[in-house]
């Protein structure tokens, strides 16, 4: 599995005393009548790491994509650092701006390029002069392996660098949360690798990360906690260690042992 | 029957006046039309009711009349309210919405044809709405919209003949002018469908040309911010 080429993530900080990042309280959401969240409650502090998965359909993306509003939710609240997420457009763009994304399409803005794609936020959104904001994308890039690709087009690149972008453009806004939206899964097989190597650097590096993955082997090497979601709700969560090998409820056994088998 | 060149020749001051004015509506109606069709769409786009349902209402009239219609409104039932416009200014505003309708929904198609997912990505990093439209969302679509907005051009253009039912004295006015008085229908009309013709060709290769140009991925124009 790729997993093997991943740093060792050995020293986890303890998360017992670090201050609460994202919290989510009864949250309910719909598509017209349709639920597809159902009393939603977790509470992420900094510098942890989860994993959310389950089988799809299940709300996984829905939910993540609540937490920077992406999608509305319609009951309970959604807290990120300190900042509720009500209809105040002041609420939801300061949101915006400490959250950063990773999408399974990547969504590299097509027409602009590498470093174009990196500059874009940080000039519009923070006012940050281009000198001090291409030295900061440049560090970045290097940061994700792909220093020397500044100039391409998104187009040009694989898929796995064109996901290492997107994970550079968004750290160039220095997140202090990262989601990701099942990243590694429009990419080849021998591309999951990089970039989950990406992430779990980012991991080390004590970034609050909440991703949505099928990769097992990454959740059981850098997660803190993981949590199982079925039919919008959440299931069960646990530390990677007993979940994957003491998994309570029956619906969560029989999804890990779905996706384990491959 | 032998051609008669002379009846076009010794009327050529008014021909080239006409074409001037033909030209001049043209050239002005469609960039109006232009930008009324990107106002109107982001309007026609809008998630608020009050923004969206005026563009549907003025998408869905205009489209529905016929621009010889619209032109007799503004000509001859408009000075019963008090607003008397000449010929040229009724021409003017009359073809500049009526194109710009058109140009709103072929934007609409394109903004409809960028992924989701730029839009998504565009949120995620926190860009501001009118930001993330013009620079991220707008020169994406130009390749999807280019084609179709050509040919809405082109229409426009040849559209300037109905003007003439209004007394504007364009091209197809002048035509007629000439014909009235040296009755040489097959002269005038040749001559004047083969300008219409030489406009129409210029037209589409200056715009094939600006195409190629900014095909989508290769706009290599370097990024200011304001």
């Amino acid at each position: 599995m790729p997993m093997e080429h991943a740093p060792d993530i050995t020293a986890k900080p303890t998360a017992a005393d670090a201050r609460i990042m994202v919290e989510i309280r009864h949250m309910n959401k719909w598509y017209g009548e349709f639920q597809v969240l159902k009393d939603i409650n977790l509470s992420v502090r900094s510098g942890e790491r989860i994993v959310i998965c389950g089988p799809s359909g299940s709300g996984k993306s829905t939910l993540i994509r609540c937490i920077n509003r992406l999608e509305e939710h319609q009951e309970g609240d959604i807290i990120v650092d300190g900042v509720p997420l009500t209809e105040d457009v002041k609420n939801i763009d300061q949101i915006r701006s400490e959250v950063g994304m990773c999408f399974q399409q990547f969504n590299l803005f097509p027409h602009l390029t590498v470093m174009e794609n990196c500059l874009l936020a940080p000039m519009s959104v923070r006012k940050t002069p281009r000198p001090e904001a291409k030295r900061l994308a440049q560090h970045y890039l290097e940061k994700v392996r792909i220093p020397d690709q500044a100039d391409k087009y998104p187009s040009q690149l694989s898929g796995g660098q064109q996901q290492r972008v997107a994970i550079a453009r968004a750290l160039c806004m220095q997140p202090r949360i990262m989601l990701f939206d099942e990243p590694t899964s429009a990419l080849d097989p021998e591309m999951i690798g990089e970039v989950l190597d990406t992430m779990a650097e980012l991991a080390a590096d004590g970034m609050t990360m909440i991703c949505v993955t099928h990769e097992m082997g990454f959740a059981r090497k850098v997660a803190d906690r993981v949590v199982f979601m079925d039919q919008g709700q959440i299931v069960e969560e646990g530390n990677p260690d007993a979940f994957f090998s003491a998994a309570q409820n029956e619906r969560t056994r029989k999804f890990l042992q779905q996706v384990l088998q491959n | 029957m032998t051609f008669d060149y002379m009846a076009i020749w010794d009327n050529r001051d008014i021909l080239s006046q006409g074409l001037l004015t033909t030209l001049i509506i043209a050239g002005t109606a469609i960039p109006v039309g232009v930008a009324i069709g990107v106002l109107v769409c982001m309007l026609r786009i809008s998630k608020n009711r009050l923004l969206r349902w005026p563009a549907i209402a003025y998408i869905e009239i205009i489209r529905n009349i016929p621009l010889l219609i619209l032109l007799f409104m503004m000509f001859f039932a408009l000075p019963f309210f008090g607003v008397r416009l000449s010929g040229l200014t009724t021409g003017f505003i009359c073809l500049s919405i009526y194109g710009g309708a058109y140009f709103a929904e072929v934007f609409r198609g394109g903004v409809e044809a960028v992924s989701k997912g730029q839009f998504d990505a565009a949120k995620a990093l926190g860009l501001k709405y009118g930001f993330y439209m013009r620079r991220v969302i707008f020169p994406q679509l130009y390749g999807y919209v280019f084609p179709p907005a050509t040919n809405i051009a082109l229409t426009l253009i040849k559209e300037t003949s109905l003007l003439s039912m209004i007394a504007v004295s364009e091209l197809t006015y002048a035509a007629h002018d000439i014909n009235g008085r040296t009755f040489t229908p097959v002269e005038t009309f040749a001559t004047i469908a083969l300008i219409y013709w030489g406009i129409s060709i210029l037209f589409l290769k200056l715009t094939s040309g600006l195409q190629s140009r900014i095909e989508v991925g290769h706009i290599s124009r370097p990024i200011t911010i304001r």
